[in-house]
């Protein structure tokens, strides 16, 4: 299972919302609106689905490069107390919690109630517009049955009329209603027709749909600023989208009559659509303007267009190539270790110990050198989730990158379960600390540490020598842990390295 | 008293008008079949027009009677239409009617019969 963080989600997706809206301040009036709706479609699946496709163009491949550019030899634990911020979230339970020791962390907590209090927002303010919309009256007149009968859709689009609205509007996803202001002039039909089909076109791409797809990812994103910047440029870019379809349906020559038909409407603007009221001065220039600036597009702008969204799928809907092998090359090695060989020892290559300290910017060359083979045990019972992976991570609260210099392994049944040394030595360190909790730290030939963290109970003492795979104590949630996992570290010469690079050494 | 009664709502009046005092189920049927309005929506509107003081609820079977009249709210929408639109003055807005295509010869000859009435 690979661990997914509604952070990192998050702050991927602002990536590539900051660049939308350059690419939008650039090109808006070049290229087909429906280019930035496929874009903001991009960036809706990165918000609200966790998942992976391992690419060498991927963004992640990017800064994962540039972080192994940098020294490795942070001190161990030192920034431990990040992953009380982490909000793991496992890919098939996508808002769900990994488990229910997560509930403790507050600010797990303020996330939640963030996203009832926005859904409560965003729900009563739709109730409260649903009902008064349902009040309205049903329109019988020759136009608009004739209008119906001309456009038909396998929904019935009901057309009604209410005093409580100012501009025209569109509501329900399956029974669609095309609401009409009391004040609209009947006769003037060539203004009517620009009116209906604009909403006409609302309601068949579905964009009452995507409009709640959008408020779900604000909801679930609402500590992203990003997030809101794309919920007002992605409601202003289906108007445009929209217009430009009017435009089209009606012919080029009639857009400077579409666009003061809409300038009149905003006359009147309705008092009863609850947001965005601040932006919509701005939104209605940008529309007349966009409107104003529809042209024929050429064979090579589509072809930009499409290039473009290619290019920003590719780069923001995969994930790091490396990582994502790593990944699962490693969940499925672990899954090996626990279904066949756990409690037993495992083989496992270690330092030879002719070979020279490793040096600061080259942590893993111990490794690499597999002359000295001593046996290792995975170090917790049952338990095969690697709940946080070694190496670059993104800080949930300043969004930074940042450097993990150990594991989290977790899984059905962690709470007690327990931990074994993953290697014959002898314990130099046990106590207790804020940030690791109930900590043990042995050390091995060859200048290797083991390290494990937030312990529940400790069974060995400071000088206790210890076999492979001998009972040290169990896990726990102690010090700064947001629900029971093992912080898994090893250490070789002073340097942190990735104990999963060790384990997937494993059976070679 | 006055009481500002939105479309919706003038609707329920409508039938409390034509039909005499109602039961609120008798209502919410006819205006099913009139207008597609479901129960809830109907209902909701009886409640606002009770809170107006435009319907007076009895028991048994929440019946509804109508407290102002249609002759009432025609003269007050009349006289918002003529106070917003005409300045306040009645005569422009004769004027207008008699101007407007609307009117067929027969309105325009029995409008004339009126104001020579009132001479």
């Amino acid at each position: 299972m690979i661990g997914i963080s509604i952070l990192q989600m998050s702050f991927s997706a602002a990536i590539l919302i900051a660049a939308i809206i350059i690419i939008r301040a650039i090109v808006l009036h070049r290229l087909p609106k429906i280019t930035f709706l496929v874009l903001w479609g991009i960036v809706l699946l990165r918000l609200l689905l966790p998942f992976n496709i391992p690419s060498q163009f991927s963004i992640h491949t990017g800064v994962e490069y540039a972080m192994k550019q940098m020294p490795q030899n942070t001190p161990f634990f030192t920034e431990q107390g990040r992953t009380s911020d982490m909000l793991d979230i496992s890919v098939d339970s996508p808002i769900g919690v990994e488990d229910a020791g997560t509930l403790h962390d507050p600010l797990f907590v303020i996330w939640l109630v963030g996203i009832f209090v926005c859904a409560v927002f965003f729900t009563v303010g739709y109730f409260r517009c649903w009902r008064e919309f349902r009040t309205a009256l049903p329109v019988e007149n020759g136009f608009a049955n004739r209008w119906r009968n001309a456009h038909p859709l396998k929904r019935f689009v009901q057309i009604r009329q209410s005093d409580r609205i100012k501009t025209p509007l569109t509501y329900g996803i399956f029974h669609p209603v095309l609401l009409l202001p009391k004040v609209t002039d009947w006769d003037d039909e060539v203004k009517l027709k620009y009116i209906l089909v604009h909403e006409y076109i609302h309601i068949k791409r579905f964009d009452v749909l995507t409009k709640i797809l959008l408020v779900t990812a604000v909801c679930v994103h609402w500590f992203n600023p990003l997030a809101w910047v794309m919920y007002v440029f992605a409601n202003r870019d289906i108007e445009l989208a929209c217009d430009e379809a009017v435009v089209k349906e009606f012919g080029e020559p009639t857009k400077s009559a579409y666009a003061m038909a809409l300038i009149s409407l905003e006359e009147r603007k309705s008092l009863l659509t609850p947001l965005c009221n601040n932006f919509s001065k701005n939104a209605i220039e940008e529309r007349i303007n966009a409107i104003m600036k529809i042209k024929k597009f050429s064979m090579p702008i589509i072809v930009v267009a499409m290039l473009l969204v290619t290019g920003v799928a590719v780069c923001f809907l995969t994930s790091n190539a490396s990582a994502g092998t790593n990944e699962n090359l490693s969940s499925r090695d672990i899954t090996e270790v626990s279904t066949d060989t756990l409690p037993l020892p495992s083989t496992y290559v270690t330092v030879d110990e002719s070979q020279p300290a490793s040096e600061a910017d080259e942590p893993l060359a111990p490794l690499n050198s597999k002359k000295n083979v001593s046996k290792w045990v995975w170090p917790v019972e049952g338990c095969d989730t690697i709940a946080s992976m070694f190496g670059k991570r993104v800080h949930p609260i300043s969004g930074e990158v940042k450097f993990s210099d150990h594991i989290q392994i977790s899984g059905n049944g962690v709470e007690g379960a327990t931990v074994y040394a993953a290697l014959a030595g002898k314990v130099s360190d046990a106590g207790f600390d804020a940030e690791q909790g109930n900590f043990i730290v042995i050390s091995h030939e060859n200048s290797i540490k083991t390290i494990y963290g937030h312990l529940d109970t400790q069974q060995v003492s400071e000088g206790d020598a210890v076999t492979a795979g001998e009972k040290i104590g169990t896990v726990g949630a102690t010090g700064n842990a947001t629900g029971p996992f093992l912080a898994f570290g090893v250490v070789v010469d002073g340097t942190a390295v990735n104990p999963m690079a060790y384990l997937s050494e494993r059976g070679k | 008293m006055e009481i500002k009664l939105y479309d919706s709502e003038l609707k329920i009046m409508d039938v409390l008008w034509k039909e005499g005092d109602t039961t609120a189920k008798r209502i919410s049927d006819i205006l099913k079949e009139q207008v597609g309005w479901n129960v809830n929506t109907t209902y909701t509107l009886i409640k606002r027009c009770i809170a107006k003081g435009a319907i007076e609820r009895s028991e048994p079977n929440f019946m509804c009677h109508a407290i102002i009249a249609k002759e009432q709210v025609q003269e007050q929408e009349t006289k918002e239409l003529i106070d917003k639109v005409f300045d306040g003055s009645a005569d422009l807005l004769f004027a207008s009617l008699l101007n407007s295509k609307s009117l067929t010869a027969e309105d325009i000859e029995r409008l004339k019969q009126i104001v020579n009435c009132l001479k």
